[in-house]
This record gives C-alpha cells, structure tokens and sequence, in this order.
C-alpha cells in the first residue's frame, strides 16, 4: 500500500509540473461547465419470457414489467445531461432539469446508476449533498486511493489515462465491491470528475463504474466566473458515520429508543 | 452461450480480466444464437467472466495457447429478479411514499384500518375515508388491482391486518403510468402490498357475534389470489348500527375517467338530499354482500364487481329550530327501507406497453320508500305532518377510453363517455292540520290534507376529449384539449291535492307543475404550457368554452355564452420531502335543471320553490396552497393547505318566509359567496411518543335575500386538536388527545356562538399472548353561548378478543354506546335557521361472538 501512494504522489507532482508548462495561468482563473452523457450497459431481452422454467405466471409477468422497465430507464438515461461546473479549486456535479414523464422510472434509473442528489468538491473535501430521511446532509467521502496505470488512450483530442479503483460498499443491502475506471486528461488539470470520483491528476473524461455505468464528456465550454457555494443548512457527516445513521433509520420505529 | 436448458443465450456479457495487472480489459457481447469471440495474446492468462440478467456469473480462467471454441453453460439464479426492496420505515420518492409496515404494527391489528392509523401521517375517518398529509385517497388498490373500483371504505373495514406487508401511497395517481406525468390530478392512490404467503391463496375471516335484544352480526371476507385470478366476497348481516355501505357510499361509486381529462362533466345526477344526511339510527338492519373478480393476463385485464344492499333504518330527531323571528321545536322519526345495486365491468387492454384502451360500463339502481312523521310545535301551535317518498333511481354509464405513446415526444389520450340518469321521485304529504293556506292554492275544507307530488327527471349526456402532449425537450411541455360535452334533460313535476272523495284538484292553473326540456352544449379547447426550471415546475394554460342551452317550457330561451377560464400552478420541491404547490383557476358551472324550471313544485311539505329560466352560468375563482414536509430524521410530519374559494357570478335561493314556511326561487347575484379555509396539522416524535396537533379555520360569507332585504352572513369556525400517543413495544398503545372545535354565525340580527370540548382516548393492548383488548372513549361537551344551552354525552366501545397462536379461532366480546347514552346532539346553521338537534342513537349492545380465520 505504501508503494503505491508514493508512486501516485510522484505522478501527482510530476502532473502539476506538466500542467503548468501546458495551460497558460489565465485558463487557470477561468470556470468551465463540462456536460457527461450518462451510458448504462444493460441486457434485456424476452427470450427470458419464453422459458418453460418460468411457468409462474406471476414471475413472468413480474419479468416482463421489469424488462419493460429496463428499456424505458436506459431510454430515459440517453435523454439526460449531467453537468460538472469547476474552476480551478471547487466542482459541482449534478443532473439537469428534467420532467420525467415516470417518476418512478427516474427513481429506478438513479438506484442503478447509484446517483443522488448533487456532488461537490470543495477545498480538497469530497462531498455528496442529500436529501435522506427528509434531512438535507453533506456527506464527506474519505479520499480514494487510485491506482493509476500507464496504459492510455486517445479519446477525442485528449489523451487519458487510466486509473483504476475498488469500491468496497457495506449497507443494508450487504457487502458489495465493484471496480471504478476512469479515463483521466493530464491536459485538462483539474482533479474534478462525475459524481464523488475527483481527486486524479487530470479532468475525468470517461468513467465506468462497476463495468455498467459509464459517464463520458460530450464537451467543454469555458464560461464566466462560477462561484461554487455549498448548500447551507446542511449536516455535515462523513460516509462512516452516515452508513451508520442510515442503519438506525432501517430498524423498526417501536424496537427502539 | 447456452442457458442451463442448453437454449442459447443473446446478449451476455462477456468480460475477459487478463490475470496480469496492466492487462487491457475485453468485452465482448453475445449475438443471437449465443456466439461471442475474443482475441488474446497468445500465452496470456485469462478469467472470462460471463454474466446475464438472471442467472448466476460464471468465472472460467485458462492460459490462451490455441485457438478453441468453448462452451458455457449458464446456471440460473433465483434473486435476481426482485428489484431492491430494502426500505426504511417510509421511504419518500417524488410522488409516492412507502410504508413498511412490519415497521409500525404491534400485532393487535386486525383489519386493515387498525393498521393504516399507525402509519404516519394517514389518518383513517368513521366512515372510511383515507387520507395522506391532508389529501384524500380516491383509489383503493390490492397489489396493484383496483378493489372493488378503488373504494377505500370496503378495503380498510375488511382486508385482514394480518395479509398486509407494505403500503405505498401515489399522489398524482395515474393508473395509465405513460400518463402519469403529463398531468397534475388531484387523484390519490394507496396501494396495499399483499404477503408473499397470501398472494396464492384463499384467506379471509368469517365472524359471528349475537348479543342483547337480539342484537346480531355476521360478517364474512373471502380473498382468493391466484395469479391470473382475484376474488374477493364480502358478505355482512347487522342490526347494531354498522354502516357497511351508506347512499354516500352509493354515490361514491362512479366510474372515473383517467384523470388527464380533468373534471370535466364531472356532474352525478340524482343526489337525493333525504339519504344523504348520514344520521346516527335508532334501528337498523343491514343486509350486504358484494363480489370483486379480476382476470389478469399480459396484456388483457378484465374485472367487475356486483354490490347489493339492503338497509332498513330508524331515525329520530328532536330539533330545536331558531328562525330570525320565532322557534320551532319539532320531532321527526323517519322509516327507510333501500335497495341499492352497482355492477361495473371494465375491460382494460394494452397491445403494447405504450398504448391502453379501455372500456368501462356500469349500472347502479337504487330504490327506497321513506315513511317520515314530523310534528312541529310553533307557540303552542301544533302540527303533525306525515311523508310517504318513494324512491327510484336508474344510472347506467358507459366510458371508452384510448391512450397511446407514439414516441418520447407525442402522446395522445381520448375519451368518449354516454350516461343515461333517471330518477323519479314520489311524495305524499298527509296532515290533520291546517297548514300551508297562504302558500299553496289547497281546497280546505277537508278532514285530512293530502298532497301528493310526482317529480321526474332524466338526463342523457355524451361527452368527447381529445388530449395531446407534446414533450418538446426535457423540460418544456405543450398539451392541447379539444372536446365537446352535450346534454339533453327533461325535467317534469305534477304538484295536486287529493281529496277525501278521491278526486284531484291539480294546482296547474295556479302555476303549479313543470315540464322543461333542457338542451346544453359545450364546445372546448385549451392549451398547457409546463416548464421546469430547478426546484419550480410551472403549469399555466387557458380553456375556452363555448355553451349553449335552449330552455324549452312555457316559453323557450335560447342563449349562448363564451368565456375563457385561465389556470395557474406552480409546484416547488425545495428537496424530495419539502413541497409547496400553488393552484390558481377559474372554474364555471351550471346549475341543475330543476333551477331553470319556472313553474312551481313543493320542495317539502312547507317550502315551495320555482326555478328562473334566466340564470346562466356560475363563475368562481379557485385558489389553493399546499405545503407538505415529511422528515423521518426529526420524527417530524407537517402539512399545511389553504383553499380560497370566490363565486364571481352566479345563482342564489332567495327566501320568503310566511311563518315556517318558505318560499324560494333563484337568482343571479354578483359576488355572492366567498370563502376561506385553512387546514393544518403537525405530528412529531420525540423518543417513544407522538405528539399531534390538529387544526382547521374557515371563513365565509354569502349574500341572503330574505323577503326583501339583503344580507351578508358570516359564518365562521374554528377547531383544533392536541393529543399523544405512545409506541412503546411492550406496553399499551395509548392515544389520548383533546379538541375543540368554536363556531361563530353572524347575520343582520343575530348571532350565534357554539363551544364544544371532545376529551378523548384510545386504548389499544396485547396481552398475556393472544389477548387483545381495545378501548375507546369520547366525551363531548357542548354550550351554546349565546343561548346559554349545555349539553354533554359520552360515547365509549370496548372490545376483548382472543386467538391463540397459531390457531384459525377467535374469540370475541364487544360493547358499543357502553354508557347506554340515548343521543347525540348537534348544531347546524343554515341560510335561514339555527337548529339545535338531539339524534338518537343505538341502546347498549353487549355482544359475543367467535370467528374463523382462513
């Protein structure tokens, strides 16, 4: 573990070197407003349906409703613009208005792409802004650990490099891990990217998470100062201590003091 | 790819992980018949790991040395298909809440109504009504299903507690779900997530219970769930009180056109005033039995149900009557005997997941014979009045309806609606009396006074919307409404006076006696425009209305009319549990034909009325803010709606008094009702107890002609409640509460001022394993402050049953009125009179019984 953080540090200073021979200082003071498409990577199909071993009919139909479903949120995902504002110190990452024409649907698409509310990172910290239990809270990611290859591609005009993460998530729900990829620009020299995923030595330009959700930049504009300002009257709780809070949410009402 | 019954499977996902660490990842998919290629290096270590919706991921790790054709074959999984159901207590997500109620229940519950009034923020009324943070739910739902149409009154009294898992609560409810968001309806729905364990079988309760002067109830509830068919018996028998199913009830079901076409002809035909009056009884028998089926399959859904009732009654009224110049005090005992039936079939049919049609037919009859004796003590004059009222009413309807989804941009929904209403109604007034002589034309000179009255009225209706949505982009919409409503009435009334030698002096040639025939046409179209913009969506639009009606009696009128009503709305979600709605639109109306019928006709035996041909339509304007914040981490509900209601233009009763009796017709006025209401309540919950305020505030004032002279009443009340209730897991649920509730009526020349106090408690507790004991009490203290009246009665009902775990038995003793009280009393203020009225009610009834669960 040591290893690696020295390696990622020697390429974090190498990065910051790079980035101030490429962009000139008065790019540096500038805001952009990068817009991702949102991709979710799912099998659907009704050859399911035709199984003999789905006699139930009840399964089946509950098969068929979750297909349908399935179709309608990946269509939904394909209509959605996520939006990362940032200057050179703070980012915010959230969804674009939408109306969409089944809550429930958009509800669904946001559990499978483990997206809610909007993201901030702000002075180094990385935060998740909420709305839980009717509570609005600021939930303040520990800082990842990237592992981050020299293996590179080209995409669009940038070149990225990959870097590559293991998520260990423990709810509710139980144990899960998932691996994150994220195709960063050295070019671009902000550490922001989608949702909580900042702090490479670059913009993140395509993200995968769990090899089902991918975020790619569609483009990048640069606006006019944005100042990021975090949401006020917020609770400020780090993840530990909000996987914990959400635990006594779970448990019954009368069980407990 | 094959799956585990070796048929091969598209659309895998094929992922290869070389072993070595900066390896580059490959992903491949398969095609139709299964195939799937990839290329290594050669000597690469490989792991494959194929995965698919449903079945288990296979990991397979080899050295690529050759080209080989290997073969998978898939094992399925059994929890794939459940969709993430790991839920807090409530779950709040845009429209829908989700209770869990394994969460809320304690275990005494036993119908479904014990349960939803633990739930937070659902409140369960006397008869039956639900609602959610102050709304209404109007459709009733078992897994999905509509339950006897929606009705939340049969679903709450009968669904056993015990079959319930989970309760979602939708508002904006749209049963076609493309629908859904293109519209802002006031419909709610609550859906009742059956157990596991129920869904594939036949569960129920069957109960019977006899008591003190031969006091008896039987009840019996039978569910079948299969998955492609539903059924569901409730059959009851009572003479204690319990009202299964009243003439509101009866009202109530209406087939409901989808709610995207608004309220339009949105008009029930044959209210009639006598039933609706939901009185406490002295006696009752009531016989009931109602089937619901549904047949589900892909594609076709097909339910119906059948209701039959027969309820007999007893009431009896002393009423103390305040008119401006002098009192009345009178006594009415009323016999009713009805007959009511509902059948409805509809047909739902959706070829693809984007288009719905739908055909829906019912028939509902009602009949009953009303005997009433009225004696009326008026300064010492007394007088004895009976009624006879036979009842028939005939309604069939029919709806067509047809939505499609074209694409992500363009929706069309449809409707085509025929009713067909008929309700006659016969009366006959008999007096030893000599009443009436200034205002109806009687020849008096007879031992006895009878009048006799046939009123008839039919109505046939067909109406027609087309609705299109246009999604121009994300956040802008356009919908366009064009539809045309006609309807044709014949209005008919004989008033006359039969004589004690039998024959008959019709008052025709004193203006007496209607035949109207009443043609009205709507032609509309209107426009919508919404846009969201972060936290606010705003709804505005317009609807443009052409009417016409030709009034055709004596004389015949024909007019026309245009007006164009605006709407507004905004909807601001501060976050997912903190709203505030903003309603805004100007509603018009048409008053019922009788109104434009211009010949006289008695309304009761005192009271004569004559319709005006010349009043045209009503114009309100519509106002309503609603605010609602649900936060499970404080513990804290709160709701807030305030309504503000104007009538710009329209028709009034104006009133002529001769003593008691009347005189009224109708007419239009400017600005004669205005009216404010505010409704709030909060519960928060602190530790093991729920603390909950109550408390609503309205205001209103309308204009009054009472013989010449002009008035601005007010009306104003005021009531609030306070209570508790504890949850603690091993001791009584207790919810103990006070409420107060202050009325204030002021006119030209008088005013009233009413008081009442309502301690109350309700105790609910399991004990000794099996046991469950429930308690209830109400005390209500009444003074009148201006007449300086008192009046207090306590209401109180016990309940002891036991079922030993795991046993089908239970055994059951029950008391309502427990303190044997022999009335309630009321007040109620009219336009015209203030009545101080004692009902009475039910003796004690003890009762045991014993019951079978399935």
């Amino acid at each position: 573990m040591k290893n690696i953080i020295v390696i990622s540090l020697v390429i974090l200073s190498f990065t910051s070197i790079f980035a101030q021979n490429q962009i000139s200082n008065s790019i540096k003071e500038k805001s952009f407003d990068a817009r991702y498409g949102v991709e979710y990577i799912v099998q659907v199909s009704d050859t399911i349906l035709k199984d003999e071993e789905l006699k139930d009919k009840r399964k089946k139909l509950f098969a068929t409703k979750y297909n349908q479903r399935l179709k309608r949120v990946v269509s939904l995902s394909k209509k959605l613009d996520f939006k990362l504002n940032f200057n050179v110190r703070n980012s915010f990452f959230r969804v674009e208005d939408y109306m969409a024409n089944n809550q429930r649907d958009a509800d669904y698409l946001n559990v499978l792409l483990k997206y809610k509310g909007s993201y901030y990172s702000y002075n180094g910290k990385n935060l998740q802004a909420k709305n839980s239990f009717g509570k609005d809270f600021l939930v303040e990611y520990p800082r990842f650990n990237w592992n981050i290859t020299s293996e590179s591609r080209k995409i669009g005009n940038y070149i990225c490099y990959k870097a590559t993460l293991v998520r260990h998530v423990k709810n509710a729900r139980g144990d899960f891990e998932y691996k994150v990829t994220a195709w960063f620009a050295p070019e671009l020299p902000f550490n922001f990217g989608p949702k909580e995923y900042n702090g490479l030595p670059g913009l993140i330009v395509e993200l995968n998470e769990g090899d089902k959700i991918i975020f790619k930049l569609k483009k990048i504009n640069q606006v006019a100062d944005v100042i990021i300002k975090l949401p006020r009257k917020s609770k400020e709780i780090s993840l530990k201590d909000f996987d914990a809070l959400s635990e006594k949410m779970f448990t019954s009402l009368r069980k407990k003091n | 790819m094959k799956d585990s019954i070796n048929k091969p499977l598209a659309y895998a996902n094929v992922i290869a992980k070389p072993q070595s660490s900066n390896g580059k990842l490959q992903f491949s998919i398969t095609d139709d018949e299964g195939y799937y290629k990839l290329y290594f290096s050669k000597g690469d270590s490989i792991t494959i790991s194929i995965s698919y919706l449903g079945f288990k991921t296979l990991d397979y790790s080899f050295v690529a040395i050759e080209s080989k054709t290997v073969n998978f074959s898939l094992e399925r999984s059994s929890e794939i298909l459940e969709e993430i159901v790991i839920e807090p207590p409530v779950t709040v997500r845009g429209d829908t809440i989700s209770y869990n109620t394994d969460k809320f229940v304690t275990g005494e519950e036993r119908k479904l109504k014990n349960i939803l009034k633990k739930l937070p923020g659902v409140e369960v009324s006397k008869n039956g009504e639900v609602t959610v943070l102050g709304k209404k739910v109007t459709k009733m739902l078992v897994d999905g299903k509509k339950f006897f149409g929606g009705n939340s009154k049969l679903a709450v009294e009968n669904i056993p507690a015990d079959a319930v898992d989970g309760v979602d609560v939708i508002d904006n409810y749209n049963e076609v779900s493309f629908l859904k968001n293109l519209s802002e309806s006031d419909e709610m729905a609550m859906n009742i997530k059956l157990k596991e364990g129920k869904k594939r079988f036949v569960f129920g309760d069957v109960e019977g219970n006899v008591g003190n002067d031969s006091f008896t109830k039987i009840q019996s509830n039978l569910f079948y769930y299969s998955p492609k068919i539903n059924l569901n018996f409730i059959g009851n028998y009572n003479n204690i009180g319990e009202k299964t199913f009243t003439y509101r009830d009866y009202l109530s079901f209406q087939s409901t056109m989808n709610p995207v076409f608004g309220s339009k002809f949105n008009w029930r035909g044959g209210n009639f005033s006598e039933f609706l009056k939901d009185k406490d009884v002295l006696e009752s028998e009531q016989k009931f039995g109602a089937l619901n089926l549904i047949r589900n399959s892909d594609k076709l859904n097909i339910s119906g149900f059948l209701i039959l009732s027969k309820t007999d009654t007893r009431n009896l009224l002393e009423t103390q009557n305040n008119y401006s110049t002098f009192s009345e005090f009178r006594t009415n005992q009323t016999f009713s005997d009805t007959f009511s039936s509902i059948g409805r079939y509809s047909i739902e049919y959706s070829p693809k997941e984007n288009e719905r049609w739908l055909s829906n037919s019912e028939l509902k009859t009602n009949n009953g014979d009303i005997d009433n004796n009225i004696n009326s003590l008026v300064n010492e004059d007394q007088v004895d009045i009976q009624t006879m009222r036979k009842i028939q009413s005939l309604k069939v309807n029919q709806i067509f309806e047809w939505h499609k989804r074209f694409s992500e941009k363009h929706t069309i929904s449809s409707i085509l609606k025929y009713d067909y209403d008929k309700n006659d109604k016969n009366s006959i007034w008999r007096t030893n009396d000599d009443i009436l002589t200034n205002l109806i034309p009687i020849i008096s000179n007879q031992n006895i006074l009878i009048l006799d009255q046939v009123l008839e009225n039919n109505k046939h209706n067909l109406g027609l919307i087309i609705k299109y949505f246009w999604e121009i982009n994300n956040t802008n919409h356009i919908y366009l409404t064009i539809g045309d409503n006609y309807s044709r009435n014949n209005f008919e009334t004989v008033d006359q006076q039969i004589l004690n030698n039998g024959s008959v002096n019709n008052f025709k040639n004193d203006g007496f006696g209607n035949n109207l025939d009443f043609q009205f046409n709507d032609l509309f179209f209107g426009l919508n425009y919404k846009l969201k913009e972060g936290i606010f969506t705003f709804n505005n639009g317009f609807e443009f209305h052409h009417f016409n009606w030709d009034v055709n009696q004596s004389n015949q009128i024909s007019r026309t009319k245009t007006v164009l009503l605006p709407s507004l709305q905004a909807k601001i979600e501060f976050n997912k549990s903190k709203k505030l709605q903003i309603n805004y639109r100007m509603r018009s109306t048409f008053s019922d034909v009788s109104r434009f019928a211009n010949g006289f006709y008695l309304r009761s035996y005192n009271s004569v009325f004559r319709g005006n041909e010349n009043i045209s339509n009503n114009l309100f304007h519509n106002a309503s803010l609603f605010y609602s914040r649900f936060s499970l981490y404080r513990g804290l509900i709160m709701n807030a709606r305030l309504n503000y209601s104007k009538k710009l233009r329209g028709a009034q009763n104006t009133v002529s008094f001769d003593g008691v009796n009347q005189f009224l017709t109708s007419q239009m006025f400017n600005d004669p009702e205005e009216s404010v209401q505010l409704r709030g309540s909060i519960y928060k919950k602190i530790r093991n107890v729920r603390y909950k305020f109550d408390g609503t505030a309205s205001h209103s004032n309308f204009i009054q002609q009472i013989n010449t002279t002009f008035d601005r009443n007010k009306n104003r009340k005021y009531s609030y409640s306070l209570g508790l209730e504890t949850l603690y897991e091993n001791f009584p649920t207790i919810d103990i509460g006070f409420k107060k509730s202050i009325g204030n009526f002021t006119s030209s020349n008088s005013i009233s001022r009413f008081v009442t106090n309502e301690p109350f408690i309700t105790v609910d507790h399991d004990f000794w394993k099996g046991f469950v004991m429930s308690f209830d009490y109400r005390l209500y203290d009444y003074t009148n402050e201006v007449l300086n009246q008192k009046n207090r009665f306590e209401i109180a009902n016990v309940d002891l049953s036991y079922r030993k775990k795991n046993s089908p038995w239970t055994f059951r003793i029950f008391s309502n009125n427990l303190f044997n009280t022999s009335f309630k009393r009321n007040n109620q203020f009219s336009q015209y009179v203030i009545s101080d009225t004692r009902t009475f009610i039910l003796p004690r009834v003890i009762m045991i019984g014993i019951g079978y669960n399935l």
